[in-house]
């Protein structure tokens, strides 16, 4: 429970880190109700207020998450507040009351035509404010490029192996995109591997030998390094990992190109293997 | 055959949903609902016979294709009963009330019709650049889900849930019951298989677009609802949500990231369209067709034992509705007595 009373207290502060919709709503739902007589529908303002203090209050926040399941995040039970109609609706509320009561403020044949189009910019403005505000959009990679160049990899392996069924050990880049642009191709390992939210999918789990090969690749990725010590010590080498992939039913074996072209020659002479060019990447047929 | 699916997309729910509206409430007050809520009402129970099939596929262990085909049987009797029944009952519904579209607000009274369609038509840009960014995929969000590759898994092995989506491989110790009898994944096979798209194009791109659109008829009934005279005011509450989409994508869980970068996920469909609708149907006080919404929702999202976001909102409204009304009559009693010894 503390746990979880934690989570939601964290879920809130990453929620307002992030953007002020939240902030946007509390204004609005002060503003109806100091001005009730403006809101016709009591029923959506109650509501809406009483989730939203549920929403940011720890203990019902906790107790909405349990509702909702621990399979979703904190931000998922804002869906349970009206965000977006509660805002809408009082921005064209307030928009149109200012406009009417400017409207009968100005003097006879003398009202600012500009000034409904002008505090439209206004309004827009804050909810930009509170907004993105053009920032780059999180978490949506891989991009469209990104899977694009994925999709030419796998075309180039495809043509390659000649209608031979494909199991593939490579980068976290192909990894992650391989099976949503080529179902026919079988991998080691998938994107659960790093992806901890998706290992609520299934019951499945990796073994050490997995990993072991996960965080080669990772090493190998970023450094361009064949070689690879775990946190107690142990030494992993390019060959080790050649041929445990081999005997796991690898046959396709895709390495950066920013391997070390030493480390990789003398892999291969090791190995016994010949290795060639795709797409920007090494490949080894096992 | 993306624009024969989206022909379909419309017509069929549209034809499901009338028919849905006529069974549960009737000819007349079938008819007082306006065509969003058919539409709406009809692509969930799309989603219900997808579920249908998916379940026997499922339990079965039929193959993807004997699915499929479950599907358009399904489809293709409920379109006809629905058909039958909206010939045969035609007569009965009265009239559909007129209903008024004066502008009444000072602000945009003067010069009539292009005043009182401004907003309509900011709302209708904002709209298509919003279609189109998702249509073309630009920035999709596909972490922490695997609805493409599952969907790929289904093709290419003509099984339901047999093979691991992110592997390729066998399950061994396979996977929770409460996931795998979510229907989403299955629907998006079905469709991509009957129409010859392909996965990504369709779960990235077709289906966000849909969902957006579907988005949009939700709020639009809310719009309708909250000002029934007032065409203006309509168009400006439809271009501010179209704006809090634009601007309002920094996160997920805000309802612009998922219907701009992942319209395909379950949890987004009942952020974007099953909430907004039940929030509607509350507010107009449709209950019969709030039972639909929870079990779509149960078809689609990991739910409490079935129950979900729009049981909650259905239930938590009214009671809150019933404390208000409770609370105005003994308001109103109290003043009686104290008009009565005055």
């Amino acid at each position: 429970m503390q746990e979880l009373l934690k989570n939601a207290w964290q879920g809130w502060l990453h929620f307002t880190e992030q953007g002020k919709y939240a902030a946007l709503l509390l204004v609005v739902l002060l503003f109806f109700w100091f001005r009730r007589e403006k809101c016709k529908e009591k029923l959506l303002l109650v509501y809406t207020t009483i989730i939203a203090v549920c929403c940011i209050c720890p203990v019902t926040a906790a107790v909405l998450m349990k509702y909702q399941t621990l399979f979703y995040d904190y931000e998922w039970i804002w869906s349970y507040v009206p965000v977006t109609v509660m805002i809408a609706y009082g921005a064209v509320v307030f928009w149109f009351e200012q406009c009417e009561k400017r409207r009968k403020e100005a003097h006879a044949g003398k009202w600012n035509r500009f000034y409904p189009a002008g505090l439209a910019i206004i309004m827009v403005a804050i909810i930009a404010l509170c907004g993105r505000l053009g920032s780059a959009v999180e978490g949506t990679e891989p991009d469209k490029v990104q899977r694009q160049n994925v999709g030419k990899v796998l075309a180039a392996l495809e043509q390659e192996s000649e209608g031979q069924e494909i199991c593939l050990w490579a980068p976290k880049e192909i990894m992650s995109a391989a099976r949503g642009q080529n179902a026919d191709v079988r991998l080691i390992y998938g994107r659960n591997m790093w992806e901890a939210a998706l290992g609520a999918y299934s019951y499945e789990v990796y073994g050490k030998t997995e990993e072991m090969l996960y965080l080669w690749m990772c090493n190998a990725e970023e450094n361009g390094s064949m070689t690879y010590t775990t946190e107690d010590g142990n030494i992993i080498d390019g060959a080790w990992c050649v041929q445990t992939a081999k005997a796991a039913g690898v046959n396709r074996i895709l390495l950066p190109n920013n391997i070390i072209a030493e480390e990789l020659q003398a892999l291969l002479n090791e190995a016994g293997q010949a290795v060639q060019q795709l797409e920007g990447y090494y490949l080894l047929v096992l | 055959m993306a624009l024969l699916l989206l022909l379909l997309t419309a017509l069929v729910p549209c034809l499901l949903g009338m028919g849905a509206l006529r069974v549960f409430y009737g000819g007349r007050t079938a008819q007082e609902m306006s065509l969003a809520d058919s539409v709406l009402t009809g692509g969930i129970i799309c989603i219900g016979l997808a579920e249908a099939a998916h379940l026997t596929a499922v339990m079965l262990g039929w193959s993807f294709s004997r699915c499929i085909n479950v599907f358009w049987i399904g489809l293709v009797v409920l379109c006809v009963i629905a058909g039958l029944l909206l010939f045969f009952t035609r007569g009965k519904a009265s009239g559909l009330e007129k209903q008024g579209s004066g502008v009444k607000d000072a602000g945009l009274q003067r010069k009539g019709l292009s005043m009182q369609n401004l907003p309509w038509l900011l709302f209708a840009v904002v709209a298509v650049m919003q279609v189109i960014y998702v249509a073309t995929m630009q920035n999709v969000s596909v972490g922490g889900d695997m609805t493409l590759e599952t969907v790929n898994s289904f093709l290419t092995s003509d099984r339901v849930y047999e093979i691991n989506p992110l592997t390729g491989n066998a399950y061994t110790l396979g996977m929770p019951l409460r996931l795998k009898i979510l229907c989403l994944p299955t629907l998006y096979g079905i469709l991509c298989k009957s129409f010859g798209i392909a996965s990504e194009q369709l779960v990235y791109g077709i289906v966000p677009m849909i969902v957006l659109l579907g988005s949009f008829l939700a709020y639009g009934i809310l719009a309708k609802y909250f000002f029934p005279e007032n065409t203006a005011k309509r168009g400006v509450f439809m271009l501010v949500v179209a704006v809090l989409f634009a601007l309002g994508d920094y996160m997920p869980g805000m309802d612009g990231f998922g219907v701009l970068h992942s319209g395909f996920r379950g949890v987004t469909v009942r952020a974007a369209i099953l909430l907004p609708y039940t929030f509607g149907l509350v507010l107009r006080r449709k209950y019969r067709l709030i039972v639909l919404g929870v079990l779509a929702e149960a078809c689609m999202v990991w739910t409490f034992y079935g129950i979900g976001a729009c049981a909650f909102v259905a239930a938590g409204m009214s009671a809150f509705s019933f404390v208000i009304q409770w609370y105005t009559k003994r308001a109103g009693r109290e003043e009686d007595a104290v008009c009565r010894n005055s």
